[in-house]
């Protein structure tokens, strides 16, 4: 319930869904400048939520540059997760043998820490972008995989019987309903796979970048500048909420052709 | 073929049928010795408590379960799998979510490949007759239960299939829409006479709409009584007010209730 509300807001209950954590993201933001003003903690370790702000607006046109090449990274990351993880996702859900072979792995996988992989794509890619967009599209494809096997094997039983008594080909099953009804499920695999997308690119950028907002950060931390890190750090989440709310949007559009328009007039 | 010869033959035969679930010891009989016909153009419910494996029965006639042990023909044709020309209904209406009423209607057409202007005519005609007129582009959600039974309904009859099983189609609705149901179901039915089966636990919707009521035992199901139905067709749901309804209703409670099964006999 909640998160369709976070989906399809209404304009009224896109107020009440987004005031109280504004409101108290504001408050935090006033007690930290008043307490800060008060030299309870050093400035060098702890900026101002105003030095931030300042320090930003006077940078803006270099961490937006940053931004932008993390974005599109994070964001063809993710076009590749999805691509990989539809194609891999179906066909475990089809194969037996596709089924039996990659499971197990993918399952020894999901249990794997896989940052810990993050300098093998190094080694193996070397330092440029295709191995930081290989990375975020490693870390972003199993959720994706997961939720279209799922998605695939849970068409309800009722559906699949309507099916056997209309004597559907299996491909027609497939087709008209297996995916439909698996879409629902992609797409909130897709949903988490948007935030590790950014995830991975901010690590490769850790590792190997000179560009990036992993780059400005890891650098303002080398230089103890934490009003540059913090700032680096607020552009990071733009950055994921856009590629989260663009994921949103294609879903919106898919879930209006799914239950049909109406179901977005009343907002309930 | 003659006419009379028609009239007579039995268009669904059921003999000695058995079911069990699971094998050795531990197998449950859900059928047990089950004889029965309808003839083409007969109406006839299988009347039973919940539970009492007349749903299975059904599904065996359906062809969506294998039988353990005799055999069932429909039309001449042993029954070794669903078949086109039969429309099923379900307890619960199985319409898929993302579909119009009209395209749900639709989907066996879809489904068998066939011309979609004539059988659409006959959609958009049959949902008229069903009361549902100007809802063919809602979908399933902004339907009431009723509503999307009586989209079942027309889904079941789309194709124009000689037989129409049903399963309880109405037992998930409230008491005034089910009357509601009945009268459609009534009324669909005196216009095309397809031979049906229809399996309830409603003694009430077992005498408004049968030629020929099958009383049913407990689990393990078999035929306790065969009873004529004595109203004239066409029926309306005045029959109810009568003596003769009250009367019958009370045998069929008796035999249902396992209280009179020998005056169950003396009757039929």
């Amino acid at each position: 319930m909640s998160a369709r509300h976070l989906i399809a807001p209404s304009a009224r209950n896109l107020m009440d869904v987004w005031l109280p954590p504004l409101c108290l993201l504001l408050a935090v933001c006033i007690l930290w400048q008043l307490g800060m003003s008060n030299d309870i903690v050093s400035g060098m370790l702890l900026p101002r939520p105003t030095g931030v702000i300042s320090y930003g607006v006077d940078n803006i046109a270099m961490l937006s540059a940053q931004a932008l090449f993390t974005a599109w990274q994070a964001a063809a990351s993710l076009l590749l997760a999805a691509f990989l993880g539809i194609t891999a996702g179906t066909l475990i859900f089809a194969s037996s043998i596709a089924r039996d072979t990659f499971y197990p792995i993918i399952l020894v996988l999901q249990v794997l820490p896989k940052v810990a992989m993050a300098p093998l794509f190094v080694v193996w890619l070397g330092t440029g972008d295709t191995a930081r967009i290989a990375f975020g599209a490693f870390l972003a494809f199993f959720p994706v995989l997961l939720a279209t096997t799922t998605g695939l094997e849970q068409t309800p039983q009722y559906a699949l019987r309507l099916c056997r008594s209309l004597l559907t080909t299996p491909a027609q099953t497939f087709c008209f309903v297996r995916v439909p009804y698996a879409l629902l499920h992609i797409f909130s695999g897709l949903r988490i796979a948007a935030t590790l997308a950014v995830t991975g690119v901010v690590i490769g950028e850790f590792m190997t970048a000179s560009r990036g907002l992993g780059y400005v950060i890891i650098d303002a931390s080398n230089r103890i500048d934490s009003k540059a890190l913090f700032a680096a750090l607020m552009m990071l989440c733009i950055v994921g909420l856009v590629l989260f709310g663009l994921v949103v949007l294609v879903q919106r559009a898919f879930k209006a052709w799914y239950f049909g328009q109406s179901n977005y007039a009343g907002g309930a | 073929m003659s006419e009379e010869h028609a009239e007579n033959a039995a268009y669904i035969s059921v003999s000695h049928v058995r079911k069990s679930y699971g094998s050795g010891n531990g197998a449950i009989e859900a059928v047990s010795d089950v004889t029965f016909s309808v003839k083409q153009g007969e109406f006839v419910s299988i009347l039973g408590p919940s539970g009492c494996g007349k749903s299975t029965l059904l599904m065996l006639v359906a062809g969506l379960e294998a039988l353990t042990f005799g055999d069932i023909t429909v039309d001449r044709a042993r029954v070794e799998g669903p078949r086109r020309g039969t429309g099923i209904m379900f307890q619960d209406a199985s319409l898929l979510p993302w579909k119009t009423v009209l395209e749900n209607v639709m989907f066996p057409v879809r489904i068998s490949g066939q011309d979609w202007e004539p059988y659409s005519r006959r959609a958009r005609e049959l949902l008229a007759m069903v009361g549902l007129a100007g809802f063919e582009g809602k979908r399933p959600h902004e339907l009431s239960g009723g509503m999307r039974q009586r989209t079942a309904i027309c889904r079941a009859l789309v194709h124009d299939p000689s037989v129409l099983l049903m399963d309880e189609p109405f037992s998930a609705l409230d008491a005034i829409t089910r009357d509601e149901m009945n009268v459609a179901l009534l009324d669909i039915w005196q216009r095309y006479h397809k031979t049906a089966l229809f399996v309830t636990h409603s003694i009430h919707e077992a005498i408004v709409l049968s030629d020929r009521i099958l009383v049913m035992s407990k689990r393990p199901a078999t035929v306790i009584a065969d009873i004529r139905v004595p109203f004239e067709r066409p029926r309306t749901m005045d029959i109810i007010e009568t003596a003769e309804f009250t009367a019958l209703a009370h045998q069929l409670r008796g035999l249902v209730e396992g209280r009179a099964a020998q005056r169950g006999k003396a009757v039929a």
